[in-house]
């Protein structure tokens, strides 16, 4: 790993944090902001800054990282490079609850708890059909993962088919993703801190297990326990969120496989980087999307979608 | 350490590969385990690494059950060279070679990193790697990966050593190296036992040999009594010829 890498990646945190502060539908003059930094500022143009962008900003930041170690977790545990958050359906249990609470006309926490069951239904009902007791067979859990993952996404298409039209604005927010309805910036970071904590302990083991489960086992690692915590710091860290921002795409997917290219290759190195990139990523894009056609917002799930498919026919292009 | 297997039985879904095979392996014995493709060579390294469970009987190492024994204490003992990986490691070939100390350092390694960037060191220099060890482990070539490998379980540095095809994909003269490499480990006390296809390899630097035969009969003993032209023909189920030479009798597949 070259040292310009963890520069770059730290340079982007404050950079991202900080044009998320700055643009915004209103602008702020030069002035305006040397008299918030001296706080004698105006009252609305501080809560515009510290109560509306900085709050959302550091919601983007923690869902950025979330998903992108979600990603990177995925994708040693699968040993699929093309593994996301989303593809075990988890995310898709999550949307069926959220939707559903939003046809029966629940909001707020009824969403956001209805989510969260629906997401630990589709887990359980994935280590039901996949774990045994000789560990996983990563090939059950791969085909489980895809079938429940399309169940869900047909009983979310019957969902968005019987929905009222009123409703139906708010339902696609939520599926593509959306930063400005989060109650809350602290289950985000709380499970940023719990997952990657969980996740830097496995770290080594984790370089071990993408050789394979024989080989890691070879190399003394208890493989059924070290693939099962994974599982639960990736999931935990895919529903936390999911719940904050709804189902993002590409973040995941894009960031750890940048990092890999970029020349990091330790789990001890690129997961904690994942977390910063894919933070500073999506903190960017949710900035684009509030403020490039203000007070118009576009999904950021779409923005990330955006940025992230030519990004990935890059990759496939460059990687033979 | 010395390895034993007590009336092991190995059974596949449909099939039965060892019934009732016992042998111990002495710290110092440089073992051969041949049979046709199929035969059941690696089920059984494996199982005596206690990666995979026995269908009857139980495996020690100083008289300790391998099957019972935590993964990082039996990694510590014995070292597998698998004769299939993943391969998606995205580092270079040192930072590959330095995964055969995880058993020695856990999660977060010990404060001597110099230690085991001499041991890499070291490992890269015996297989020949020094040039590559910059190089992503991906850009190898097949003979340099196993190369890697053994390199990796020469940090591993466990007791007993068990090979799976140790020569496969090697050219001559690291065929050569690889092996002079076993026997003087062997030599030191190590116990290895390693599966090899080419008889005149395990009649070289061998000193016992284990022949698994179809249907779940074997063979084992010291290596002149069972890689005979007769034993040997009749596993393989083809004709070889005899030469002599390097003071010994070669055996090479015959029409």
């Amino acid at each position: 790993m070259r040292l310009s890498v963890p520069l770059v990646v730290l340079a982007l945190v404050p950079l991202s944090l900080g044009t998320a502060l700055y643009f915004g539908s209103v602008t702020i003059g030069a002035d305006e902001w040397s008299r918030l930094l001296s706080d004698e500022a105006d009252p609305a143009v501080r809560e515009i800054v510290w109560g509306l962008r900085a709050p959302r900003a550091a919601t983007a930041f923690a869902c950025g990282g979330l998903l992108a170690l979600a990603g990177a977790l995925m994708q040693v545990l699968l040993r699929n490079p093309l593994a996301d958050p989303y593809i075990l359906g988890v995310s898709g249990g999550a949307s069926v609850g959220a939707l559903g609470a939003m046809l029966l006309g629940g909001s707020g926490w009824a969403v956001s708890g209805s989510a969260f069951a629906g997401a630990a239904s589709a887990a359980a009902a994935l280590l039901v059909f996949s774990l045994r007791l000789t560990g996983w067979q990563i090939h059950r859990v791969m085909l489980t993962g895809v079938a429940l993952a399309a169940a869900f996404a047909a009983i979310v298409a019957l969902m968005l088919t019987l929905a009222p039209a009123g409703q139906l604005h708010g339902m696609l927010f939520w599926l593509m993703g959306d930063l400005s309805a989060a109650l809350h910036v602290w289950p985000a970071w709380l499970a940023l801190i719990v997952a990657l904590a969980l996740s830097m302990a496995l770290a080594r083991r984790l370089d071990a297990l993408s050789l394979g489960t024989l080989k890691a086992a070879s190399l003394g690692v208890p493989v059924a326990a070290t693939q099962t915590l994974a599982f639960f710091a990736a999931t935990l860290a895919t529903v936390a969120a999911v719940l904050s921002a709804g189902a993002i795409g590409f973040v995941g997917l894009v960031v750890p496989h940048l990092l890999r290219l970029a020349g990091v290759s330790a789990h001890r190195a690129l997961l904690p980087l994942s977390v910063l990139a894919g933070g500073a990523l999506l903190t960017f894009a949710d900035t684009f999307a509030r403020s490039a056609a203000a007070p118009l917002e576009f999904p950021v799930g779409a923005v990330t979608a955006l940025l992230g498919v030519p990004v990935l026919l890059y990759l496939l292009a460059k990687t033979q | 350490m010395s390895l034993a297997a007590h009336g092991i039985a190995l059974r596949v879904p449909g099939r039965t590969l060892v019934e009732d095979l016992s042998f111990e392996l002495a710290p110092g014995a440089c073992a051969a385990l041949l049979g046709r493709n199929g035969a059941g060579k690696s089920t059984l390294l494996h199982t005596l690494a206690g990666l995979r469970p026995c269908q009857a009987g139980r495996v020690t190492l100083d008289g300790e059950d391998v099957h019972r024994m935590r993964r990082t204490a039996a990694a510590l003992r014995i070292g597998v060279l698998l004769q299939q990986e993943h391969e998606s490691h995205w580092g270079d070939v040192a930072a590959y070679v330095a995964l055969g100390r995880l058993p020695h350092e856990g999660n977060w390694p010990a404060a001597a990193p110099e230690a085991t960037a001499g041991q890499v060191h070291d490992a890269l220099e015996a297989m020949d790697l020094l040039d590559q060890a910059a190089q992503p482990y991906r850009t190898l070539s097949g003979g340099e990966r196993q190369r890697a490998r053994i390199a990796q379980l020469l940090v591993q540095d466990p007791q007993v050593l068990l090979l799976d095809e140790p020569l496969a994909h090697l050219d001559p003269r690291h065929q050569l190296l690889a092996m002079e490499r076993f026997a003087a480990l062997a030599r030191a006390g190590r116990t290895v036992l390693m599966s090899l296809h080419e008889p005149l390899w395990a009649s070289r630097y061998c000193d016992y040999a284990l022949l698994l035969y179809d249907s779940a009969h074997f063979r084992h003993g010291p290596a002149v009594d069972v890689l005979t032209q007769a034993h040997l023909e009749a596993l393989y189920g083809c004709r070889l010829a005899a030469v002599e030479a390097l003071d010994r009798t070669l055996l090479f597949p015959s029409v």
